[in-house]
């Protein structure tokens, strides 16, 4: 009969057993169900809100580079009409190639930057701030005529498809190839681009470490590379260039107004 | 486990605590996935807008320059000049560079390109004196 | 049945050790051009009974040199290169001197013709596109359009023999025809049907009807009958020529003084097709009428009919030759 007794506390040690082991197995279960709900929360949430996002990012970085881009078309016209003239110019020659080349160097920089951000390890901060991201692999901006989908890293987007290099005919001194070096990531790029695409990943080498330095935010960057301040300046700089050079009114006036240029 | 409980406890309840924790970490998820979804598209849209627009923008720049040098010139051929310095820009005045889900973004992207092709030709400049027209090196979006 | 005949008149090495691209007559008939990959344009006379080389054009072109086409003058000489430029050549006394160079497209030029005024001058390129180019007094060149209605390779351009309309053929299996429009060019027809890439393109000599061949073994006749209406024009496929070639046809010549129709082949073969006259012209037949199954030893890349004598018909090749032939047709 002990033996019975001490089987019925057996048993109940054993229900009671049981009922911690169930009650662990459903939270157990139950906190599965909350990461699961969470996994597929953040998918649909990021699908949600990816191009929300890049159309948000895509406006604010056009915005960033419209007076440099414009800048740098005024110089580039300058330099070709110069060229053009066969009178020397009271400028030293060196000048207007010398404030092109740092507007060229502004403007990689900012790219650099923008590059960056895209480079870093995830970052959790205020998604106002135009800092981050993740997942190379990332899809799902949709630009027109891509057919869906960029291929993630830099550059994935293509433009107009495939067309793939027609190696046949004309394709005798290696000349037709490369034709569709545009498609992912930059990769098969023909020939002449090769010396090109190399300098850009190395741009893109140095911009990564610089910022792992620098810290994660682009906003946060110092205040010595400050977009606007470098703008100012040489906005001023090309004006000055300019006058000298004597041309026309009009074109100051366009160059002053670049100060405060913004999208429509 | 479902036999281990009493016939009483319904499998429906089960079945709707189990949702009301997926559905809990669903929204929590969510709104995660919705900040940082955010944050990485804005990130990419970023570096796309801005080479789209450095690049637009200096067409612009360029042919806004040439129109000032040479506006004032009566001869028949800088009238004609002026005439594609004034397409090229109107179709940049067109142009919705804030916009990357305009629908007609690459063709007219590529008609921008040719319409400065065409004036560099006109201006006798070396078509292959900036970045963006060197084809090896022509953006991809 | 084949009852008409094509007899080799001559044959020589005109690009050793390259390829012959493109042979061009003068519009006398007196003359031609040839150009290839050796990057030089020769010029061709006949001196006695054969064909001497009177010239050769160097140091215009960088690379390849695809294609030769001369004014309707005759004064002038326009080249096309894969280096991305054309050539305008003038002829002073018995030498040519390179006059411009045309700069604009992007890679690889595939074809320059003067239209038959002899004022303007089209291009077309592997960037797509077509540019066409206005020639004033003074021999300067303008670009006046550059046309973007191909999605790829742009591999020939040929104007219509009497109006200001222009035709494309590309990579992209499509054809299309311009005319200017309110001061600027447009694509007014474009000519599908091809299922591969389209290499050359012919008018016929009433300018009625093009002939197009193609990467798709084929050579398609196209019909327009409302040339001068306004809007679009329509142009339909008549003829289909289908079976005869047993690779790619790469060029396709319209003779304007007999109506024969000559294609060169990668088969390295080159055939003369005739319209069968008893035939509906909406239906229009064309016979095989006269075929040399090894013209070369290569790929034929170019055929062209003499502009003045009737028959004279000349060939080229990826061996670097060029063949003279005479047809003769059966009934005549």
């Amino acid at each position: 009969m002990w033996s019975g007794s001490g089987g019925v506390d057996d048993v109940f040690d054993e229900e009671a057993d049981d009922v911690i082991l169930q009650s662990k197995e459903w939270k157990h279960n139950m906190e599965r169900r909350v990461k699961d709900g969470y996994v597929e929360g953040v998918d649909a949430g990021k699908t949600a809100s990816l191009q929300v996002g890049f159309n948000l990012g895509y406006r604010e970085g056009a915005g960033r580079t419209v007076a440099l881009g414009r800048l740098k078309g005024t110089l580039s016209a300058v330099q070709c009409w110069c060229r053009q003239r066969p009178a020397p110019l009271d400028v030293p020659p060196g000048a207007l190639s010398a404030l092109l080349r740092r507007v060229e160097n502004h403007e990689e920089n900012l790219m650099k930057e923008l590059r960056g951000a895209l480079e870093l390890p995830p970052h959790t901060g205020d998604p106002d701030d135009l800092g981050v991201t993740i997942d190379k692999e990332e899809d799902g901006f949709l630009l027109p005529g891509e057919g869906g989908g960029s291929g993630g890293c830099d550059g994935g987007v293509v433009v107009g498809g495939g067309g793939g290099g027609e190696c046949g005919k004309e394709g005798g001194e290696g000349e037709c190839c490369g034709e569709g070096g545009s498609g992912g990531g930059g990769g098969g790029v023909g020939g002449e681009g090769e010396g090109e695409c190399k300098k850009t990943d190395c741009c893109q080498k140095d911009g990564g470490e610089e910022k792992m330095e620098r810290g994660p935010c682009l906003k946060s960057s110092s205040s010595t590379s400050d977009p606007r301040e470098g703008l100012e300046e040489l906005v001023g700089a090309c004006v000055a260039l300019m006058e000298e050079l004597g041309l026309p009114q009009e074109l100051m006036e366009h160059l002053q107004a670049l100060r405060s240029v913004e999208l429509k | 486990m479902a036999q281990a409980l009493t016939p009483g406890v319904s499998f429906d309840r089960i079945f709707l605590a189990d949702n009301r924790y997926q559905a809990e970490g669903y929204r929590e998820g969510y709104d995660a996935g919705i900040r940082q979804g955010k944050l990485e598209g804005k990130a990419h849209g970023a570096s796309h807008g801005a080479r789209v627009s450095a690049e637009v923008s200096f067409y612009y720049g360029f042919a806004l320059t040439w129109k000032c040098l040479i506006q004032n010139k009566e001869d028949a051929k800088s009238k004609k000049h002026m005439r594609c310095v004034e397409t090229l820009m109107t179709r940049i005045d067109d142009f919705p560079l804030g916009e990357p889900q305009y629908e007609n973004l690459l063709e007219d992207m590529q008609k921008i390109r040719t319409k400065f092709r065409q004036l560099c030709s006109l201006m006798n400049v070396p078509t292959d004196f900036s970045d963006y027209t060197r084809s090896n090196s022509q953006m991809t979006f | 049945m084949m009852e008409d005949s094509l007899v080799l008149v001559e044959r020589f090495d005109a690009h050793p050790d390259s390829r012959c691209w493109h042979v061009a007559w003068n519009p006398t008939g007196t003359v031609m051009a040839s150009c290839g990959g050796d990057r030089a344009i020769r010029i061709w006379g006949k001196e006695g009974d054969s064909w001497k080389c009177l010239s050769v054009l160097q140091d215009g072109h960088q690379r390849t040199i695809r294609r030769v086409d001369w004014s309707p003058c005759g004064t002038y000489l326009a080249s096309a290169s894969f280096d991305a430029t054309s050539c305008i050549w003038k002829k002073k006394n018995d030498e040519f001197e390179c006059l411009t160079t045309l700069e604009g497209h992007e890679n690889e030029v595939k074809c320059v013709r003067w239209a038959p005024s002899g004022n303007l001058l089209a291009t077309c390129s592997r960037d797509k596109s077509v540019w066409v180019w206005e020639v004033d007094e003074e021999d300067e060149y303008e670009c006046v359009t550059v046309i973007n209605s191909h999605t790829q390779d742009v591999k020939d351009v040929v104007w219509h023999p009497t109006r200001e309309l222009l035709a494309s053929a590309s990579y992209d299996n499509n054809i299309c025809v311009y005319k200017e429009d309110d001061d600027d060019w447009e694509c007014k027809a474009t000519l599908e049907g091809h299922t591969s890439t389209v290499w050359s393109l012919a008018f016929d000599p009433s300018g009625q009807r093009i002939a197009s061949c193609s990467d798709d073994r084929t050579v398609k006749i196209w019909a327009c009958r409302n040339l001068d209406g306004p809007g679009d024009m329509s142009w339909t496929c008549v003829c289909t020529l289908s079976g005869f070639h047993g690779r790619t046809v790469f060029d396709v010549d319209w003779c304007p003084l007999t109506g024969a129709l000559a294609t060169a082949c990668g088969d390295d073969g080159v055939r003369v097709f005739k319209e069968d006259q008893a035939t509906d012209p909406d239906k229009p037949v064309f016979s095989l009428v006269a075929h040399i199954s090894k013209a070369h030893s290569q790929d034929v890349n170019c055929v062209s009919w003499n502009p003045k004598e009737a028959g004279l018909l000349v060939s080229c090749s990826d061996n670097g030759d060029i063949a003279l032939w005479r047809y003769k047709g059966g009934q005549e």
